[in-house]
C-alpha cells in the first residue's frame, strides 16, 4: 500500500515537472564579455568581444553582460521582465543599459524597489538625501512594453566594472 | 696675513615627498569569482512563470608595481650611507613579491657612487636606522599585499674629491616575483577560465609598460661650500710717528680686517668666525664690529664676543649669495 502511495506521488511530481518544461515559453542566456583591441586585416585596431572567461579581466576592467532570451513556446508571452542585480564586486557604468522596446529601471535598496535614475534618491553619510549614482545601483530591471511572439526574442545588456 | 680655512658643512637633507595617485586601488583579489544571474517573468495568458539564467568568471591576477621617487639628496665628498628615498606600491591585486637592482644611469655627467645597496626603510624615516633591513634576494621583504606601500633606500658611499655640483642619478628597478617563492612572475602565455596573470605596469626610466617591472631615479648632488676668510692688518696709531707713515712700533694700534666669503652650492651651516689675538699684543676694548655695527664684548645675544684671549664672532648660515661679513676689531702692540 505504502509503496503504492509512493509511487503515485513521484508521477504527479513528475508529471508536474514535465508540465512545467512544455510549458516553459521563455528561454534565458546571459553572457560576459569583455571588449578587446585586435588588428583587423588592414591593420586597423577595431574593438572586439570575446567571452569574460576566456579574456584577461582584472579590477578596473569594464565587463559587459547580456541576456538574451527566446520564446520558444508556441503562444506569445506577455509582462515580460528582466531582472538583473549589479554583480557583486562590480559597479553599474552609467549609462549602459539597454534594449530594444524596453523600460528601464533601477534599484538602489536591494531590490525592494525600482525607479528610472532621475527619481532615485539615497542619504549620504550625514543622513542628506542626494540622487543616486550609478555605484549606488543594486538591480537592473527591463520591463519589455510589448508581447513577445512564438520564436522571438531579444536581448537587454549593461555595463559594470570590476572593483 | 691670509688665511684659508675650508670648513665642512653638515647638510639639512631635503626630501620632497611627492605622493603620486595611483590610478585606482588594487581592487577585487585575483581568483574571485563574479557571477550573474538574470531572471526573466512573463506571462502566457493568465499564467505566470520564470526563467533563470547565470553566468561566471575569474578574476585574473592583475600585476601593477609602481616605484616612485621621494626625493633627492644632496651629498658631500667622502659620506657614508647617503639615501635616496622611493616607496614601492603593489597596485595589483594579488600579494607578490619584488627583486630589487639599483645602478646608475649612464650619462657623461653621471658620477658614480660606491658600496650600492638596498634597504627595506621598515621605520619608515626615509634615513638609513638600525632596524631596515639590507635587500639581497626577493624574499628579503616577504610577501606584499595589495595596496601595501613600501619605502626603500638605495644607500650609497661617496667617493672623495668630487667637484662641487657633480650628480650621480640611481634607477631602483623592481620586478614582480611569485608569493612565496624567488620565482619571476610569469605572464600567462593563453586566456584561460582560471586566473591568468596579466602585466598591467606602467613604463618607468628602466624599462616598458606591461613587462611586469617598474623603475624610477633619484639623483645625489654633490653640494659642498668652501668658506674663505681673508684677513688684512693696517696700523691705524703709532705712538712714535708724527707723519704718514706708521711702523708696528710698541704701543701702535692694529686693526684687522676678516673679509668672510662663501662658494660653493651647498650651505654653510652655523658660521662661526674665532680669531685668537697673537702673543705681543692684546685687545683694545670694545672695537669688535661688524658690518660696521659694533658689538659687545660680552657672551650676549649679539654674536660677538672676547673670551679667553680670542674673539669669535657668529654668522649663522651663509651661502654663495650671502652678502661678504666683515668683521673689524683693533689691538694694541705691546
Amino acid at each position: 500500500m505504502l509503496i503504492k502511495r509512493i509511487l503515485s506521488v513521484l508521477l504527479v511530481i513528475v508529471f508536474a515537472l514535465v508540465g512545467s518544461v512544455y510549458a516553459a515559453g521563455v528561454e534565458v542566456k546571459s553572457v560576459a564579455e569583455v571588449e578587446v583591441k585586435v588588428k583587423n586585416e588592414k591593420g586597423e585596431f577595431e574593438a572586439k568581444r570575446i567571452e569574460a572567461a576566456k579574456a584577461n579581466v582584472g579590477p578596473g576592467d569594464e565587463v559587459i553582460f547580456s541576456n538574451y532570451y527566446v520564446n520558444n513556446g508556441d503562444q506569445p508571452v506577455t509582462d515580460v521582465v528582466i531582472l538583473n542585480p549589479v554583480p557583486m564586486h562590480t559597479v553599474y557604468v552609467e549609462k549602459t543599459a539597454g534594449g530594444d522596446f524596453t523600460k528601464i529601471e533601477f534599484s538602489v535598496d536591494g531590490g525592494k524597489t525600482f525607479d528610472v535614475p532621475e527619481n532615485l534618491k539615497v542619504k549620504d553619510k550625514k543622513g542628506r538625501e542626494r540622487i543616486a549614482k550609478a555605484e549606488d545601483y543594486t538591480h537592473i530591471r527591463w520591463i519589455v512594453t510589448k508581447p513577445v511572439p512564438p520564436k522571438e526574442g531579444g536581448v537587454v545588456y549593461f555595463r559594470a566594472k570590476i572593483k | 696675513m691670509i688665511r684659508q680655512i675650508k670648513i665642512l658643512i653638515f647638510l639639512l637633507i631635503f626630501t620632497c615627498f611627492s605622493f603620486q595617485k595611483l590610478s585606482h586601488a588594487a581592487g577585487v583579489t585575483s581568483g574571485t569569482v563574479i557571477k550573474n544571474a538574470a531572471k526573466v517573468i512573463y506571462s502566457i495568458g493568465n499564467k505566470k512563470d520564470q526563467a533563470i539564467a547565470e553566468t561566471s568568471f575569474v578574476v585574473d591576477n592583475k600585476v601593477i608595481v609602481v616605484v616612485t621617487s621621494l626625493g633627492n639628496t644632496t651629498v658631500l665628498p667622502n659620506d657614508k650611507n647617503q639615501v635616496l628615498l622611493f616607496s614601492l606600491t603593489n597596485a595589483g591585486n594579488t600579494p607578490q613579491r619584488y627583486k630589487l637592482e639599483a645602478g646608475p644611469v649612464f650619462s657623461p655627467e653621471n658620477v658614480e657612487m660606491t658600496n650600492i645597496r638596498i634597504y627595506l626603510d621598515k621605520d619608515n624615516s626615509g634615513t638609513l636606522t638600525a632596524g631596515d633591513i639590507l635587500y639581497s634576494d626577493p624574499s628579503s621583504f616577504g610577501d606584499i599585499k595589495p595596496d601595501e606601500t613600501i619605502k626603500l633606500l638605495i644607500v650609497a658611499d661617496v667617493p672623495q674629491d668630487l667637484e662641487d655640483g657633480k650628480t650621480s642619478t640611481y634607477y631602483l628597478l623592481a620586478t614582480t616575483v611569485d608569493a612565496g617563492t624567488t620565482n619571476i612572475t610569469q605572464q600567462s602565455a593563453t586566456n584561460t577560465a582560471g586566473v591568468d596573470v596579466v602585466f598591467a605596469d606602467p613604463a618607468g626610466v628602466n624599462d616598458t609598460e606591461r613587462d611586469g617591472k617598474h623603475s624610477a631615479s633619484g639623483v645625489f648632488t654633490v653640494g659642498s661650500a668652501t668658506v674663505y676668510i681673508k684677513k688684512d692688518a693696517e696700523i691705524t696709531y703709532d705712538p712714535l710717528s708724527t707723519g704718514q707713515i706708521k711702523k708696528p712700533n710698541s704701543g701702535a694700534i692694529l686693526r684687522y680686517t676678516l673679509t668672510v666669503t662663501v662658494t660653493g652650492s651647498a650651505v654653510a651651516k652655523d658660521v662661526t668666525i674665532k680669531d685668537t689675538i697673537p702673543d705681543g699684543s692684546e685687545y683694545v676694548r670694545n672695537t669688535l664690529t661688524l658690518n660696521a655695527n659694533p658689538l659687545t664684548d660680552d657672551v650676549d645675544t649679539d654674536g660677538g664676543s672676547f673670551k679667553d684671549g680670542a674673539i669669535e664672532v657668529k654668522l649663522g648660515d651663509l651661502s654663495k649669495s650671502s652678502p661678504k661679513q666683515v668683521i673689524t676689531f683693533d689691538v694694541k702692540l705691546n
